[in-house]
């Protein structure tokens, strides 16, 4: 093990999770030097995360950056803004991620103000989502965590093997909050994909509410939750909707070539490399051009809009589509010098 | 018929291995386009850190991920459920650590990435739930370390 050099250590502690992580800092001193002068000591040059901003102005881009700095940008002109946001507000809700050396990029989560310093949970996040104030990260050691996005606080911890996609749902209900009066209080479900298995589940104690067992083999693309239905993209049939919350089959599409697809107010919406959102009627709906900068790290990007959260990945980042309608951050730093612009296609309808 | 390639190891040995096969190796594949396939013929690589009995088994590895598509994940809980690696790669790391150490080296030295992944998870995997004096005993280490 003494024979392995430093870059080969770093692979090797990339694959462990928190806990793991630090007790292999104490070791010896060099495991402890190598481990934490790349993930802690580094952790001030974090060079891009998401951010969960519902409660920030949506015309404002904002990143921590550099020695924890707070830095907004006008997400019309790039120009440099007065952040609107609280340093801590920021650091409570982001989840974080890393460049480790020159390997794969991890992302890191830091769970909440009070636990920075004290415990940071080192794990490579697969999947984020995010729906009002709760935020659902998986990571790849199965763990899923669901996080209260103002606060960071982490409201429930489960284990789920398999999972690709996670769709959260909001069905119902409101009630009456004794001390603020009345709101709006939903309960949120979210789907887990497994081999070919969907799960519907309750987010509150993870019961499973229903499944729906797709045909062994078939091959599971993507699932989108528009209310009232849930759409299910598989490689074989197409595009299927399924009503909720009695997970009763709808209708089928077939489509072809699609590699990606939102479903917004009931239309089915095809994202193309062009950088182009189209109908199902190949009418182009939207299009959105973030002005070239180099973000090859951003695997995920989690955004959130008045009317529906929006995770865009690295693909979608890189083929240029946003939504108008929603917040997307990006935390790679070279972009504090660069201008952000948008380019309104011909015919673009917000209504997606 | 495919082409082969002379490859020779630290220990002198020399092995005839199929172009595409060789060519999972990051660093014989920038080699190859070096020298240029039909020189190629002729010429032997030579690898001075791999030794004969580890390019056996990195070899081994790269011709059944060649030939097979990615193996499906463990189903069950294993102790290595919570880092994925197939059964077949896990099967084919059952080595001393020595031996595990020399293959890590080499796919680092070859730039095998998919070898690299798996032999550094799997030694993440002894690690895992480990305290760090059962770490130190498991791979004999030194503390060399003052407590702050």
């Amino acid at each position: 093990m003494d024979n392995l050099p430093n870059e080969i250590l770093q692979k090797i502690f990339s694959f462990l999770s928190g806990p793991s992580l630090f007790y292999a800092g104490m070791v010896s001193a060099r495991w402890r030097s190598i481990i934490y002068g790349f993930y802690l000591k580094e952790s001030a040059m974090i060079n891009w995360k998401a951010i969960a901003l519902e409660f920030m102005d949506p015309n404002i881009l904002s990143e921590p950056i550099q020695e924890y700095s707070v830095t907004a940008f006008n997400m019309i002109t790039g120009e440099k803004e007065e952040p609107v946001t609280s340093y801590d507000k920021l650091v409570s809700n982001a989840i974080w991620r890393k460049n480790l050396s020159s390997y794969e990029p991890r992302q890191t989560s830091f769970l909440g103000d009070e636990d920075i310093g004290k415990h940071i949970n080192i794990t490579e996040i697969s999947i984020i989502v995010n729906s009002g104030d709760i935020l659902l990260t998986h990571c790849h050691d199965k763990e899923s965590l669901t996080m209260n996005t103002l606060t960071g606080k982490v409201l429930k911890k489960t284990n789920q093997k398999n999972i690709t996609h996670i769709e959260l749902v909001n069905l119902y209900s409101r009630q009456v909050d004794i001390c603020g009066g009345i709101y709006s209080k939903h309960d949120h479900f979210f789907l887990l994909v497994r081999n070919g298995l969907i799960k519907f589940m309750r987010m509150k104690d993870f019961a499973t509410i229903g499944l729906i067992e797709l045909y062994h083999g078939l091959q599971l693309k993507n699932i989108c939750y528009d209310k009232p239905f849930l759409y299910v993209y598989d490689g074989h049939y197409g595009v299927t909707s399924f009503s909720l919350p009695s997970l009763q089959r709808c209708k089928r599409e077939s489509v072809d070539g699609l590699d990606s697809f939102k479903v917004t107010n009931g239309t089915l919406c095809y994202i193309e490399d062009s950088g182009k959102y189209y109908s199902a009627e190949k009418q182009v709906k939207f299009s959105y051009t973030l002005q070239p900068f180099s973000i090859n790290m951003v695997h995920y990007i989690t955004a959130v809009c008045e009317k529906s959260p929006l995770n865009l990945e690295e693909e979608h980042f890189n083929s240029k589509i946003f939504r108008t309608d929603c917040v997307c951050l990006s935390g790679n730093r070279s972009l504090e010098n660069r201008k952000i612009k948008r380019r309104k296609s011909s015919s673009e309808d917000c209504s997606c | 018929m495919s082409k082969i390639i002379k490859l020779q190891t630290s220990d002198g040995e020399i092995f005839d291995v199929d172009v595409e096969v060789a060519t999972c190796s990051g660093l014989i594949k920038t080699m190859l386009e070096v020298l240029g396939m039909d020189e190629s013929d002729k010429e032997i690589v030579s690898l001075p850190n791999v030794s004969s009995a580890i390019l056996k088994k990195v070899l081994e590895w790269t011709k059944y991920h060649k030939d097979n598509a990615p193996p499906p994940e463990l189903d069950e809980p294993t102790d290595i459920s919570s880092l994925e690696i197939c059964s077949w790669d896990y099967n084919f790391l059952k080595v001393d650590q020595g031996t595990l150490f020399e293959i890590i080296l080499a796919a680092n030295y070859l730039d095998i990435k998919g070898l690299l992944v798996v032999t550094c998870k799997t030694v993440a995997n002894m690690i895992k739930g480990k305290s760090p004096e059962n770490i130190r005993k498991t791979f004999n280490i030194k503390s060399g370390f003052t407590p702050a």
